[in-house]
């Protein structure tokens, strides 16, 4: 997982927090080894929050990213471009509640599913493939999971997509347009380029059973300020991770003061129907023991290899 | 090969689709849905709106939202009557759970003409849910009731 906070589309709000909270300690439960890649912003709240990984790096801290940082996604492809064995990276929307099954990890390029062809449809999209020198049509993949087994390929992937996105210092285009070119459309191009097929978790358009065989969730966009999914990703959070919840409910406050453009949208408009988080506590659990008491990291039990 | 059996996987999610809708449009008491647009032309792609119109009534968003989450897909609802008799979605609807058509009112006289220019394609006479009025119909802005896609797996949490 990684998270730039460099970048000026990141922000801090209580609902997305805590979903990545939720989705950090489904991942450590999921695989045997997780890490991090972030700034030290991002390290200082990975270790306020106790997210449970097994190693933090701060590979974006000195990432060079004049007229780059509208790029959101070139965090990502720095955490894929340093990494030095089999791998994969999700996003910090991304609920992991199974590992993922072997057939996916035979690939040697491996994302979430094929995208959507009309995402990249839109005149700023064809200007964004004219500028890559890309062909309209190419297929895509999102990105929610990235990575495969070849790690020596996966970088090149990586790194294509870093100095690919060179080519954007400084334009117009939006940076999500240009993130999903550099992530999610270069995917399809260098794979095509390549020769190699991209293996999927779900197909295109999954059905429910699909998506519940795969035991896999992905917030985009408005779904992590939902306040109905935040309430039901906090009541997950309390009843499975009951530590992890207890030291967010503790520690969020001094996250909020780590960034300067720090928000509570969700918190400060709980109203009486919203639980706080130490009622919801009580109603699941019964009293509960002070926040300081909560040990700063939660027990793992051995998962599937990656 | 691969056409038929694309044409027959079509049918077959269509036929699965409206029998969804017309089921929640039961559930939720809302009478006729028309399901009109990709899906109505069976040129249905994945991940696009599901196309209806629904008479306004209060639990026409409930029943959105059922869709929404049981299809997976954003659905879109239009009021018949307010939209405007040459848009296209009139032209192909596939009217489920019929209680009673919903009746929207075109100019005396008016055709449409195909797009390649033959001199009539069909007349709106023709059409069971059109009823000629006397005079210029006004076309009142479109304002479409949306539910977005229910977001990938939420249902887990």
């Amino acid at each position: 997982m990684s998270l730039w906070t460099k970048t000026p589309m990141f922000s801090v709000h209580r609902g997305p927090v805590l979903i990545q909270t939720l989705a950090t300690c489904l991942a450590a439960r999921a695989f045997e080894e997780t890490e991090f890649v972030t700034d030290d912003r991002g390290a200082a709240i990975a270790k306020l929050l106790g997210w449970p990984f097994t190693n933090i790096s701060t590979a974006l801290e000195s990432w060079p990213t004049d007229g780059l940082g509208h790029i959101w996604a070139l965090g990502k492809l720095v955490a894929c471009a340093v990494q030095e064995q089999p791998f994969v990276q999700f996003d910090g929307d991304v609920m992991l509640f199974k590992a993922l099954p072997k057939r996916v990890e035979r690939f040697r390029l491996i994302a979430q599913s094929p995208d959507y062809a009309h995402y990249y449809t839109s005149p700023d999209m064809l200007a964004a493939q004219r500028i890559a020198g890309f062909p309209p049509a190419a297929p895509a993949f999102n990105g929610g999971l990235l990575g495969g087994n070849d790690v020596a390929l996966v970088r090149a992937y990586a790194w294509a997509g870093l100095e690919l996105a060179q080519k954007f210092r400084g334009s117009p285009l939006n940076g999500t347009t240009t993130s999903m070119l550099v992530e999610q459309y270069q995917l399809g191009v260098f794979a095509q380029r390549v020769g190699v097929e991209v293996g999927t978790l779900l197909p295109l358009h999954p059905t429910r059973k699909q998506v519940a065989k795969a035991g896999y969730a992905h917030l985009t966009g408005g779904a992590k300020r939902d306040p109905e999914l935040i309430a039901r990703a906090e009541q997950r959070l309390a009843r499975d991770f009951p530590e992890a919840y207890v030291r967010f409910l503790a520690m969020w406050p001094q996250v909020e003061a780590l960034t300067p453009r720090g928000g509570c949208e969700y918190a400060s408009s709980n109203s009486s129907a919203e639980p706080t988080g130490h009622q919801l506590l009580h109603d699941l659990q019964g009293p509960t023991a002070p926040p300081s008491r909560v040990p700063s990291a939660h027990a793992r039990k051995p998962a599937a290899r990656r | 090969m691969a056409a038929p059996r694309k044409n027959a996987e079509l049918k077959q999610a269509l036929d699965q689709l409206c029998a969804l809708i017309a089921r929640l449009a039961r559930k939720y008491s809302i009478g006729t849905v028309g399901l009109t647009g990709i899906d109505a032309r069976r040129t249905s792609m994945a991940g696009e709106a599901v196309e209806l119109l629904v008479v306004p009534s209060k639990m026409a968003l409930p029943f959105a939202r059922a869709l929404s989450d049981a299809s997976g897909r954003a659905v879109r609802m239009r009021d018949p009557q307010t939209l405007p008799y040459t848009h296209p979605f009139h032209y192909c609807v596939r009217w489920l759970n019929v209680d009673r058509l919903p009746v929207c009112p075109f100019p005396r006289g008016a055709i449409l003409t195909s797009i390649n220019g033959a001199p009539t394609a069909i007349e709106l006479t023709a059409i069971p849910h059109f009823a000629p009025a006397m005079g210029y119909v006004r076309a009142a802005p479109l304002a479409p009731d949306f539910v977005p896609a229910p977001a990938l797996g939420s249902f887990l949490i």
